[in-house]
């Protein structure tokens, strides 16, 4: 009989995110997938399994033992980890500090330093990590950070492993990597809950996929066989027909003049990089070994100079920085100013365009006349707080369309969303597009974003080894097998 | 990945090495340009004397490097310092016994050591609030316990306990040297062979993930601050056995000097990084520039200002060094 890690029965909570009779069950040995199709109760659900915490119906037994009930919850925390929004590394500190010292259950006073090392060389070395016990956490890249918090997991004893949106972190050349460790280790007897919200990152690794929306798991598929199809059902309804309308939409509009261009680029990693863009084109670069992201933005902006090549038009930083604008990987936190009114925050890229902005109310005033009925009564708000995660997208997309910049770069747009919001984040995009301002997708994966390219370069190692118009993107589907595994 | 290097290269890429070495040679530069501009500087007598007071800076930014590493400061030490010199003062001046008198200072100022840790750690208040608040109230027990006066002289029976801290001189070095020498291999001991010292670097490094991983950032705290108290005191006590008298303004900007001392030498402000070691240099620059530019003759204000530069050079190097990415080399 196989052994028990996590049930939870009949979950039901209404405050702090709210879960609607929610059952799960996970065994040891196994890599359990959940797909969201809505992030709404997610963050609950984690919280509950890591955390005794009260609920209002239901009951949570960890390891087989009852450990939360609605008549009694402790408060105590179950041994879990959980990767991907919080890490447990410290930077300044060595590996095998990380891993042997920095933890419960370490004792002893005065560390031995040698034997942790070497102990931390042969669990390195066991699987495959060609690290030295010395480095320190600071200079390792994505993935070998997730594997050390996956190790450290295991080596604390954890039981359970979360690995909460991890895939938006790695390449798509990293991802197999990692997902061949997470089997490996379930193999031994590790026991993971992969959460993440594209069924093709999921369905090659999970052993059962349950699909999460409207605060439950509304379904649990188990026979490998058949889960593509199930999925691709929901997934369709979810995603796939709201990306093939915004498409269409898009395709109605003619592109416009070149607004940037970038020739035998090289700078880092960057080698000899050259693209353009013109006006109303929307252009996905693809960075699949997910090493120039950050350095290109830095030469877009005008922070840095090309070693060799140009980028063209000739503009000094300042000016740069008005005509090419960044929507950074989770713009909410990175963009906005949760203490600034709706309005303000929404002005802030118009007003560095234009002179005594602030200064004057009737620009505002005209602000909010023009977009109230596009935006709606949150345009009003006095403060970023409380609004939901839909209308603060909403904004960090309306200050572009409104202070109409010529390029707007958006870096991986539809990291840690839901199906539901991606569509919309989508449509957001569209609109961009239909306002006349090229859009540039900096993406390290392919899935959503291919929809809605109308040209697609493909970069490995920072050089551009493939370019694709819209007709040929079935061809990258093909090359990719590890994103599009249909 | 696991290149070989040679046992410099291991040593000089250890954690904040190089801050040390690059304050160490600034320290042996200084050091000569000295020697060359002034042969006072260079005699026997004010060598001795030199080391002598860089001592109880060193001391100091011990105790204040504990605190950084963690990502705070603590901005009592100067006032511990004098509480911990006017309390024992007072007591010797009255014929308590010099030993019983300073473990009386010892508790008030772990006494305040602890209110430090309790308003940082568990209340939350900002370090540079909370040790402000502390500065102010040490400083005040210090005006208090004698009166609003200076102490007398602490007395004949109090010379061994002077001699101990201050006087006595073994194989040509000063105790206070030996004093600040011992302490510090205790407290580098502490910071870089246990478990304790590792999660001070973990709170000071980021401190959610430190509690994620089951370090107890309240322990760890109020220990930094109770040895930062303990090193205080330590201060204090070497500055009366030095006059033989207690000054209501004992270690008034000792704090200050605790802080550029620990810059210097490579702890960072911002937490997280810096090794003790670095302290012993950062000291020496301190103690070389104020005893070295008193002998070429420049004003007390000249030397302020140059002290203050090179402590906010330090701290801008640090930042820079924090901060600022490295443009990476095309391969």
């Amino acid at each position: 009989m196989r052994e028990e890690i996590l049930r939870m029965e009949h979950i039901l909570c209404t405050e702090g995110g709210a879960l609607n009779y929610l059952s799960l069950q996970i065994f040891r040995g196994e890599i359990y997938g959940i797909l969201c199709l809505e992030n709404q109760g997610i963050d609950k659900l984690v919280e509950l399994i890591c955390w005794n915490r009260p609920m209002e119906n239901g009951q949570v037994f960890f390891g087989e033992k009852l450990v939360n009930s609605v008549q009694e919850s402790s408060g105590t925390r179950n041994k879990v980890t959980v990767i991907g929004r919080q890490s447990r590394l410290i930077d300044g500190l060595t590996l095998a500090d990380n891993l042997f010292v920095i933890r419960e259950g370490f004792r002893r006073h005065v560390i031995p330093d040698r034997a942790v090392q070497t102990e931390t060389a042969s669990v390195l070395k066991q699987y495959g990590v060609e690290l030295s016990p010395k480095t320190r956490v600071k200079d390792l890249g994505n993935y070998h950070r997730l594997v050390l918090e996956v190790l450290k997991s295991v080596i604390v004893g954890d039981r359970l492993t979360i690995l909460w949106e991890i895939s938006d972190l790695l390449s798509a050349e990293e991802l197999p990597r990692f997902h061949s460790l997470i089997r490996r280790l379930a193999d031994q007897g590790s026991t993971f809950l992969y959460i993440y919200s594209h069924h093709e990152v999921l369905r090659p690794v999970c052993d059962r996929i349950a699909i999460f929306k409207g605060n439950t798991i509304e379904k649990v598929l188990t026979v490998q066989s058949t889960i593509r199809e199930q999925i691709q059902t929901v997934y369709a309804r979810y995603c796939y027909e709201k990306f093939i309308s915004i498409r269409k939409d898009m395709e109605e509009k003619p592109r416009g003049s070149e607004v940037l261009c970038l020739q035998k680029v090289s700078f880092g990693n960057i080698h000899e990089l050259s693209f353009s863009i013109t006006k109303g084109e929307n252009l996905l670069l693809f960075d699949q070994s997910n090493t120039i992201l950050d350095e290109l933005i830095e030469l877009l902006l005008g922070r840095e100079t090309p070693e060799s090549g140009n980028i063209y038009p000739v503009l000094s930083a300042k000016t740069r920085g008005k005509t090419i604008a960044v929507i950074q990987r989770n713009p909410v936190s990175s963009t906005l100013f949760p203490e600034l009114s709706y309005l303000e925050n929404l002005c802030f890229p118009l007003a560095e365009k234009v002179p005594y902005f602030w200064q004057k109310v009737k620009f505002r005033r005209s602000v909010l006349r023009e977009y109230r009925e596009e935006i709606g009564p949150v345009i009003n708000a006095g403060n970023l707080y409380g609004l939901s995660t839909k209308e603060l997208y909403t904004l960090v997309y309306y200050r572009y369309l409104i202070s109409k910049p010529d390029v707007v770069v958006c870096v991986q747009p539809f990291a840690e969303l839901d199906m539901y919001l991606r569509g919309y984040v989508g449509e957001l995009m569209s609109r961009l597009h239909r306002n006349g301002t090229a859009v540039l997708v900096l993406n390290t994966e392919l899935y959503d974003t291919l929809y809605i390219a109308d040209r697609l370069i493909q970069v490995e190692h920072g050089r551009i080894i493939g370019e694709y118009t819209r007709e040929c993107f079935d061809e990258v589907k093909l090359a990719q097998p590890v994103i599009f595994p249909d | 990945m696991n290149e070989k290097k040679s046992w410099l290269g291991r040593a000089l890429s250890a954690r904040g090495v190089q801050s040390v070495v690059t304050a160490a040679l600034g320290f042996v530069l200084l050091f000569i340009i000295f020697c060359i501009l002034s042969p006072q500087f260079r005699s026997g007598n004010n060598i001795q004397n030199l080391f002598r007071q860089i001592a109880p800076t060193m001391i100091i930014g011990i105790g204040q490097g504990f605190v950084l590493i963690t990502g705070n400061i603590d901005l009592s030490i100067g006032s511990v310092v004098g509480m911990a010199c006017m309390t024992a003062g007072t007591l010797m001046s009255n014929g308590v016994n010099p030993w019983v008198s300073c473990l009386i200072a010892l508790v008030m100022s772990l006494a305040i050591g602890l209110v430090n840790g309790v308003l940082v750690a568990k209340v939350g208040l900002p370090s540079f609030i909370a040790t402000l608040g502390t500065m102010t109230l040490a400083r005040g027990l210090a005006q208090l316990v004698n009166n609003n006066h200076n102490t007398n002289f602490i007395g004949n029976t109090a010379q061994g306990f002077r001699d101990m801290l201050y006087y006595n001189n073994f194989l040509g070095i000063y105790s206070t040297v030996w004093i600040a020498v011992i302490l510090w291999v205790i407290l580098w001991f502490l910071l870089s062979k246990t478990r304790t010292g590792r999660h001070i670097y973990a709170v000071g490094s980021n401190l959610d993930a430190a509690k994620l991983s089951g370090v107890n950032a309240f322990h760890t705290i109020l220990i930094t601050y109770m040895v930062s108290a303990f090193c205080s005191c330590l201060c204090g006590l070497v500055l009366l056995a030095s006059a033989g008298m207690g000054t209501m303004d004992a270690g008034t900007t000792y704090e200050m000097y605790a802080v550029a001392a620990c810059v210097i030498g490579g702890i960072s402000t911002l937490g997280g990084t810096g090794i003790l070691a670095g302290v012993i240099p950062g000291a020496g620059i301190w103690g070389i520039l104020q005893n070295g530019l008193q002998f070429v003759g420049a004003p007390v204000a000249l030397r302020n200002i140059i002290i203050g530069i090179i402590v906010i050079a330090a701290v801008m190097l640090d930042v820079v060094a924090r901060t600022g990415r490295k443009k990476p080399k095309a391969k």
